[in-house]
């Protein structure tokens, strides 16, 4: 493929794919920055307002709980633009009790392990309980205030962190059922946000999962992606009640520390506002879950470098959101790869089996940088069907080893990894072309990655071929 | 502020930032998501820019840094992620444009920018640098590791048995 033909696929993708103008785009923009605005110059005296009201009339805030009250009086917007869900009364069981918001309204937003210049610490005087109710096994409060930790370069160009330039910056924190304010305590780092954008917080081992998006709007949640037989993945969704626009539900907990398979769907005016995994609160019941893996080829000799197959093993089984119990996970290979470093790094190949028997491949690749510090990214992942059991599967890899530093070396390699009766394997280009012809033994090769090899041949003896592979790309599981 | 202005502008350059998004995002969802967001980050500074030249320039910098630049942050105690809108139907696509989606996609950001911006926008290497915040040196080297790696992933059918997808 030459610089001419990829210029033009290049176009055709972006004219097929492209999503269509939107008229009212500029009207949108335009309000969501006169909002942005306002709220910069009215919050904390609006705010503060409120604060008074609170503490010197609380029965005025009585209602019933669920927070109606505050849905009624919270108009539904109009439009996606200018609706800010964190806007309005307190919504939540415990809206009604004037007294516990004001002490959640105080409590600290830092803690031991989350503090520093780049963490918000809004005044007192700006911060409003968004959401403060009994939760599944547990009780939560949301509390949102100015955003003190805006980088000093306001140049959006630089900006390094969606949401970091906003104005609000929210908190949650989370208790035991019953807690007192004082019980409560930070569940994540607070950090600034697009008030325009829905809020939530999951617990992985009970399971509570709370969306707070704008009254009006529809609230769904997927518990996993699900891979059928034949490798393709897609989500089932269930609506949740969300009668002042805040969902309060339990999903099955999770084995592993957080629930990374979980998306909620928040939808306006039949519009998609946002389809995304909610702010995790860790499992503490949960270690890490020793997975049990089965080695398909003698393990390499010991290095710090292999702590990241377990956790990697726990990171894709919490992305598919299964059990140990519902896969079979199988080490096809681990070994060396040389690196621009002092010592090579280190890859492991796995591939969990599913419930429907397709496969999900995953790598990794990392580099034991001393004192304890591992560094890791990945050579690829990919989901296959089910039907070839994974020990008579061919998998090819490029790994791109490097230093970890910005301005490091790179050296890529070839990771074949073949069932044993393959003894050699070339490597073609684009048009078939042989690039490079290499012996396997016991199936694996590791050489240097032939620059343009569009896919791998592995073959007997008698020089016949066994199969014929692509490197692995990234599997695509909808999300 | 200058509304109408930024109206107009808004509504000559939204069709080619979305396709330029759409290649950097890689679907539609993200894609509209981003021009928002540049968007919005333009009309903040809508007077300084206007009064400096052309704007064009200037959202297409603002586009492409908040592409590469767009990650939350990950603590020990919290999972935040980017906004996972809809893909683009495939359905909808001859398979060869969902095998170049599909490999722009294993790029990373600032590659795929740097292929994207050189291969689909034309910009010369300079112009690149320039809207990358980056040296020519930087995008060259981008460019050819990113070329080098669509060119193997976009591989023709494979002619014998095939082993997984």
């Amino acid at each position: 493929m030459d610089t001419d033909e990829l210029a033009q696929r290049l176009a055709r993708l972006a004219e097929r794919t492209a999503p269509p103008p939107r008229e009212e785009l500029a009207q949108v923009v335009l309000e969501r920055g006169r909002t942005q605005r306002r709220q910069r110059a009215a919050v904390t005296s609006l705010v503060a307002a409120v604060a008074a009201v609170v503490v010197a009339a609380p029965l005025l805030l009585d209602g019933p709980p669920g927070g109606h009250r505050a849905a009624d009086e919270h108009a539904v917007a109009t439009s996606i633009a200018g609706v800010d869900v964190l806007a309005g009364p307190t919504r939540g069981s415990l809206a009604g009790d004037a007294a516990f918001l004001e002490a959640v309204r105080r409590l600290p937003w830092t803690s031991e392990d989350m503090s520093g210049s780049d963490v918000p610490d809004a005044p007192l005087d700006s911060r409003r309980v968004v959401f403060a109710g009994d939760v599944p096994g547990g009780r939560w409060v949301l509390v949102a205030g100015e955003n003190t930790a805006r980088p000093a370069n306001r140049d959006p160009a630089a900006q390094t962190d969606l949401g970091a330039l906003s104005d609000t910056a929210i908190a949650w924190f989370a208790g035991p059922p019953g807690a007192t304010p004082g019980q409560l305590e930070l569940q994540s780092l607070p950090r600034g946000v697009d008030a325009g954008r829905p809020a939530a917080l999951a617990d992985a081992g009970t399971g509570a999962l709370v969306v707070v998006a704008a009254p009006g709007d529809t609230v769904e949640v997927s518990l996993r992606p699900e891979v059928a037989a034949d490798g393709e993945v897609g989500r089932s969704w269930q609506e949740l009640a969300a009668p002042d626009g805040v969902a309060v539900t339990t999903t099955p907990p999770v084995s592993s520390p957080y629930a990374g398979a979980l998306r909620y769907r928040v939808t306006r005016q039949g519009a998609e506002v946002v389809t995304t995994g909610p702010d995790g609160r860790w499992n503490e019941s949960s270690t890490a879950p020793d997975v049990p893996v089965d080695w398909l080829r003698p393990a390499p000799p010991a290095s710090p470098a292999d702590v990241v197959l377990s956790s990697s093993v726990v990171q894709v089984l919490s992305m598919l959101g299964l059990s140990p119990e519902e896969t079979a996970v199988d080490v096809v290979w681990a070994g060396d790869v040389p690196a621009p470093y002092t010592r090579p790094a280190r890859v492991h190949l796995f591939s969990v089996t599913l419930p429907s028997g397709a496969t999900y491949t995953d790598t990794s690749l990392s580099l034991d940088m001393g004192g304890g510090a591992v560094a890791g990214t990945s050579c690829g992942s990919g989901i296959r069907p089910a039907g070839l059991p994974v020990p008579e599967q061919t998998f090819a890899l490029r790994c791109d080893a490097t230093d970890f530093s910005d301005d490091s070396g790179v050296i890529s390699s070839l990771v074949l990894v073949a069932p044993a009766g393959a003894t050699s394997a070339r490597a073609l280009d684009l048009d078939g072309g042989v690039l490079a012809e290499f012996p396997l033994t016991d199936g694996v090769a590791v050489v240097p990655f032939p620059e343009r090899a569009a896919s791998v041949q592995t073959m007997t003896a008698d020089g016949s071929v066994l199969a014929s592979t692509r490197p692995l790309a990234f599997a695509d599981l909808g999300d | 502020v200058d509304a109408a202005g930024f109206e107009d502008f808004v509504s000559r350059e939204q069709p080619a930032l979305l396709r330029l998004a759409v290649l950097l995002a890689g679907d539609r969802g993200h894609a509209e998501d981003l021009v928002q967001t540049a968007l919005l980050k333009t009309y903040r500074h809508w007077g300084r820019i206007t009064r400096s030249g052309e704007p064009t320039a200037y959202v297409r910098r603002v586009l492409v840094t908040t592409h590469t630049s767009w990650r939350r942050r990950l603590s020990t105690t919290e999972q935040v992620m980017e906004t996972l809108p809809d893909r683009a139907d495939p359905a909808a696509a001859p398979e060869d444009d969902e095998e170049l989606r599909s490999a722009l996609l294993t790029l990373p950001p600032r590659m795929r920018a740097a292929v994207v911006l050189r291969f689909y926008a034309d910009l010369s290497e300079l112009q690149t640098a320039q809207l990358m915040g980056c040296s020519v040196s930087t995008v060259n080297t981008q460019t050819a590791r990113g070329l080098g790696r669509l060119r193997s992933l976009l591989a023709p059918p494979v002619l014998v048995p095939e082993e997984g997808a």
